[in-house]
């Protein structure tokens, strides 16, 4: 099962303040590495035939605060290293799915280790070291296992191997925090959340200042040695209520860049949180839906996330050999599963859309490789997958998606999943044809969708394979001229392939998602960006809710206020 | 003396207080709370309180020479307890089938005393704590009489009102920058030991100003600030065991932190003897008498006989089977009146002292979480048991609190220590009782008497297994030769050992530490110091070698050593 948490953004500022041959971790990592494999590739029977170091080195700042006062603010450093050590060789390794009983430990957690801060090279090297010989050890342990697994389990279909070539790539360009008004943050901050005061029905809200700088150091045996860096500043705000019948509902957004000059100003961000306040109101005073089956349009930025759930996470490469996976789309190359004027790939190495800033951007995954275009769909047809070093039949190499947090190793994820369309309308006419579409199903009203969470997806095979996207924010438009009315309490369900057939129509905008993308190799900066679209039918199921009742008295600030929305 | 000085000087400031807006917030809003806050037909609290904590950890460690973390959070805080039902029954010790969730009602506060901000926060802690206690009252009365109950002794004692509030300590001097450098020192010295395989050194100093207010009128603002020093080293013995180990030191301020001289010493002392484990021999199976010195007579003394006169009431739970793994209880809370240690040796806590031998008491508080003022508490007279540490929550033996109702924010108040002071009339000098320790393994024909240095954490105890494994044990020959060992635990370790006692140092021991709470899935630690002679001698006591598995030795070896052809 994998989760999708709209989250944070942020994109590069390079500063490179020294040459890469001058840059004392990336120095203390190669001589360690070096030292490391030289002697360990040969210390046992099996050869260790591959051995990666990945630093994580982030640098943060972040500032709350909550109805007029700050509930946090913090600064600070941290350094993550990662081992990893292939035992045997690229066509069996001790990465190597393990089939059966043993299946559950198919686990991609694994080691890691705080580093030090500073330039010291002998206490860098002293815990990588550390770290080398755990990561030996346990990888030894697995190859093991592996070789036994393979011997008593069924033959497998695919004989691709466990870990694809790649060139030694050279690459050093890291970032620093930018300089941050943290004073200006504090006072924005406070009078922003001190907005919510106002509103007595509010019972939580918050406002978030986040910034960090991402260096990501990976060396490795094969001679790889980059050094990469990342900005991202998001600033935040969120809202939430409960209704009588103990649903919470929320309301909320994020402003996404690489640094501070990409946050809108003060004024702007007010006015968005007037109009939040508004919306959760009329939440607040809509009825629960009921389970529906009636036509639809997804918003740009919700049709992005909804992509990213229900289609990128099925084309990750690693699921299509996986035994324990759904395989949806293992066996459909160059087959249509999607209308023909829908074009889908996948490019980390885009830093914004249409002026808009893309989280997912990074020049080399965390397998060292180059980020690259994946060409997903053409046409409607289905033509490759997001590969990281993990071959797959009919494609033998990495397209530079091999991604991880600290703590995890690395499969396919998704970078900046972007949808376009060859034949696009202008949006007000996208509504008018869903007006038809409505008149057209019978339906007494269709569903406009503005804003979902995550979510998540199943892709193992033990389990249905089908999605369930929960939504914030929708109207229910009706054709006979009626205003829209706010609904809540409704997740869009179905299964991929026939969702995608009802998808009719495209508007000619482009709606840009930024979040955090989890799955079993951690936690990853992502994009989805896509048109908003036309579904001719979307199914939805009521939500689970807290059923907790609304608390009894109303906020201290807001007595007086009569607990009126 | 300096010591002393300082609890005139917040004596003499604990003068009614300036404004407090922070308190102002808690106290209006705890009205309205106890005035208004109602489910529609069910009943209101009878009691309730709030406590706020706000920190400033400033904190500073360093691995091999460079640092590895560096920072200086500010969080608060908040807790709310709402009690329905009364005095002698109400909602509280409960702890149904969710031990997970069984904890006091907390969050987090804005940083800032804004009042509107603050009463915000324990405006939605007390909506959910009212919730639960409703909740949590029926069960419980349910429980009781399914069960049908008939042993019970109330379940909030009476108590004075109290206003404690002190002057709002400035923050602590901590120069970072110096402190980095510092550390980095200290946690280099261990480039001088090629037998630690990892080690890292960290420095922390807290600010903490603790606020509570309760609807019996009681309040206090009280500073309760705390420095610690650890050191930790993990080594590998030849047999490929690994051990590790971290030396902690405690104070009650951050100016109480020694000088960079004194914890140089402390570092290197602690290095020389992990390394020198890494190159000792294993222990064996040993039945023999056991010479407890210097932090192990203290760590003996806390394990098996202050926590045995801890937390001396449990919840109810749905499963009891499953309270024993969960939810702790002193072994000795229901021997009062009988023998719990020998004739010649008495036991009191006093939390109103500062200081003891010039050294500065981490124990010390002058109002308990539960806002009881604690007194001098007689706890052993000549071996026999007087009283167990007392929160709210009465027993058979005992209805009232003794000002011991202690906790972390995260735990519900329960009877703990304060500052626990050991006296002895059976004494010697030190080297009198290492001789009579080898006079004893003499008369039972030992080759060797054994000596404990260092006891492993208190958190590794449980219910039976109530004594921890030594860390630095050694052998002593009838010559007087001592000889470090590794991989031995106690085996069959019962209160008796403390009975077992023979002769004490003449010397006092001053040890600060953490008491570990009664919780498994909630488990704070309050600050708390024992006075204890330094040596304590036991008559017979039993180990046997570790059950734990070794490791294999590295692969290659580490690189600082290794280039250095393993020289300094």
């Amino acid at each position: 099962m994998l989760r999708t948490l709209t989250l944070l953004a942020a994109l590069s500022l390079p500063v490179s303040a020294l040459p890469a041959d001058q840059d004392p971790l990336l120095k203390a990592l190669k001589t360690e590495l070096d030292r490391s494999f030289s002697k360990l590739k040969d210390a046992e029977k099996v050869p260790l035939y591959f051995l990666h170091y990945g630093a994580t080195d982030t640098d943060y700042h972040q500032v709350g605060a909550t109805l007029g006062a700050l509930s946090y603010e913090n600064s600070g450093r941290e350094r993550r290293l990662d081992a990893d050590a292939r035992f045997g060789s690229p066509a069996l390794d001790n990465t190597h799915e393990l089939k059966g009983a043993q299946a559950r430990q198919n686990t991609r957690e694994q080691a890691a280790i705080d580093l030090p801060l500073g330039d010291d090279e002998a206490a860098i090297r002293a815990r990588a070291w550390e770290l080398t010989d755990a990561a030996y050890k346990a990888a030894l342990d697995r190859y093991a296992k592996v070789r036994t697994n393979i011997g008593v389990t069924a033959e497998e279909k695919d004989k691709s191997g466990d870990f694809s070539p790649a060139s030694a790539e050279t690459f050093y360009s890291p970032v620093r925090l930018p300089e941050l008004d943290k004073a200006g943050y504090r006072g924005m901050a406070r009078r922003l959340s001190a907005k919510f005061k106002k509103h007595g029905f509010i019972i939580r809200s918050g406002v978030s200042l986040n910034a960090s700088a991402v260096n990501r150091y990976m060396v490795n045996s094969e001679g790889s040695a980059v050094v990469t860096g990342n900005n991202y500043l998001y600033l935040s705000y969120y809202l939430t209520a409960r209704t009588k019948d103990g649903m919470d509902l929320s309301r909320g957004k994020f402003y996404h860049s690489d640094g501070p000059a990409g946050i809108p100003g003060e004024a702007e961000i007010a006015a968005d949180i007037d109009r939040s306040v508004s919306e959760l109101a009329a939440l607040l005073g809509s009825e629960p839906s009921e389970p529906l089956s009636v036509p639809a349009i997804l918003d740009g930025p919700a049709a992005g996330l909804f992509f990213h759930e229900i289609f990128g996470h099925r084309i990750e490469g690693h699921r299509q050999k996986s035994e324990s996976e759904g395989q949806t789309f293992a066996k459909m190359i160059g087959q249509r599963i999607m209308p023909e004027f829908l074009r889908v790939y996948d490019d980390p190495s885009v830093r914004e859309v249409r002026g808009q800033f893309l989280r997912g951007y990074y020049t080399h995954d965390d397998e060292a490789v180059k980020a690259a275009r994946a060409s997903l769909v053409e046409n409607g047809v289905l033509k490759g997958f997001l590969m990281g070093r993990t071959p797959i039949e009919g494609f033998p190499s990495s397209n530079g998606h091999g991604r991880r947090s600290a703590g995890k190793g690395a499969v396919a994820r998704q970078g900046n999943l972007i949808v376009e369309a060859s034949a696009t309308v202008p949006y007000p006419e996208l509504r008018g044809m869903l007006l038809e579409e409505i008149k057209k199903s019978g339906k007494p009203y269709g569903l406009l969708i503005k804003d979902i969470y995550g979510g998540f997806t199943i892709t193992q095979r033990v389990l249905p394979q089908s999605f369930t996207v929960q939504v914030l924010l929708a109207y229910k438009v009706y054709a006979d001229g009626r205003p829209d009315e706010a609904v809540r309490g409704l997740n869009l369900i179905g299964t991929p392939i026939q969702t995608f057939s009802r998808i009719k129509a495209a508007a000619d905008d482009a709606g840009v998602f930024n979040g955090d993308c989890g799955a079993e190799s951690g936690w990853v900066p992502v994009s989805a960006v896509s048109p908003s679209l036309l579904f001719s039918e979307i199914e939805t199921e009521k939500v689970s809710k807290s059923n907790n009742k609304p608390p009894l008295l109303p906020p201290p600030y807001a007595e007086g206020q009569g607990g009126k929305i | 003396m300096k010591a002393r000085l300082c609890v005139l000087l917040t004596l003499l400031l604990a003068t009614p207080a300036a404004a407090d807006r922070t308190l102002d917030a808690m106290r209006d809003e705890l009205e309205r709370t106890m005035s208004r806050l109602a489910m529609p037909g069910m009943q209101k609290a009878y009691f309730a309180s709030y406590l706020l904590s706000d920190s400033t950890d400033y904190a500073v460690s360093a691995s091999f020479g460079e640092l590895v973390d560096s920072g200086t959070p500010v969080s608060r805080g908040a807790a709310a307890e709402i009690r329905i039902g009364g005095r002698s029954f109400d909602s509280s010790g409960y702890a149904g089938s969710d031990f997970r969730s069984f904890r006091p009602v907390t969050g987090g506060a804005v940083i800032e005393d804004d009042y509107d901000a603050v009463r915000a926060a324990l405006w939605a802690l007390s909506d959910h704590a009212y919730k639960t206690a409703l909740e949590k009252h029926a069960q419980k009365k349910a429980y009781s009489e399914k069960k049908g109950i008939k042993e019970l002794y109330g379940d909030l004692s009476v108590e004075k009102k109290v206003s404690v509030l002190e002057k709002v300590r400035p923050a602590p001097e901590f120069p970072k920058e110096s402190w980095e450098s510092r550390v980095k020192e200290l946690s280099s010295v261990f480039r001088g030991y090629p037998g630690v395989q990892s080690s890292e050194v960290r420095v922390e100093c807290t600010r903490r100003v603790n606020r509570f207010v309760n609807s019996e009128g009681t309040r206090y603002r009280v500073n309760a600030d705390k420095a610690h020093f650890y050191v930790y080293a993990e080594v590998q013995t030849p047999e490929g065991l690994k051990v590790s180990d971290r030396r902690e030191l405690h104070w009650p301020s951050c100016a109480d932190i020694p000088d960079q001289k004194e914890l140089l010493a402390e570092v290197g002392g602690f290095a020389r003897l992990m390394d020198g484990l890494s190159r000792s021999p294993a222990g064996e199976v040993y039945l023999g008498p056991v010479l407890f010195e210097g932090g192990a007579a203290a760590e003996f003394i806390a394990q098996l006989f202050v926590r045995g006169i801890s937390f001396p009431r449990r919840a109810w739970a749905d499963n009891e089977d499953y309270l024993k793994y969960y939810i702790d209880k002193g072994g000795l809370t229901e021997r009062v009146g009988m023998r719990v240690l020998p004739g010649f040796i008495s036991v009191h806590d006093d939390p109103a002292e500062t200081a003891a031998a010039g050294k500065p008491l981490a124990g010390h508080y002058s109002v308990d979480s539960e806002g009881v003022r604690p007194g001098r508490l007689e706890l052993v007279k000549s071996g026999r048991l007087a009283n167990v540490y007392m929160s709210r929550g009465p027993v058979k033996d005992f209805s009232s609190s003794n000002g011991h109702g202690r906790a972390a924010l995260n735990e519900f108040p329960s009877g703990r220590p304060g500052n626990v002071f050991v006296t002895s009339r059976k004494t010697a000098p030190a080297a009198e009782l290492k001789k009579r320790l080898l006079e004893l393994a003499a008369e039972q024909e030992l080759d060797y008497a054994v000596i404990v240095r260092r006891l492993a954490s208190e958190t590794t105890l449980d219910l039976e297994n109530i004594l921890a494994a030594p860390v630095l044990a050694w052998k002593v020959y009838r010559d007087g030769r001592e000889e470090l060992i590794n991989g031995v635990e106690f085996t069959g370790v019962t209160y008796r050992a403390l009975r077992d006692i023979v002769l004490t140092s003449d010397e006092p021991y001053i040890y600060n530490y953490y008491q570990p709470g009664p919780y498994a899935m909630s488990r704070g630690s309050v600050a708390a110091s024992i006075v204890s002679p330094s040596a304590v001698l036991v008559q017979e006591m039993e180990l046997k070698r570790t059950d734990r598995k070794p490791d294999r030795a590295p692969y290659i070896g580490h690189p600082f050593f290794a280039d250095n052809g393993g020289k300094k």
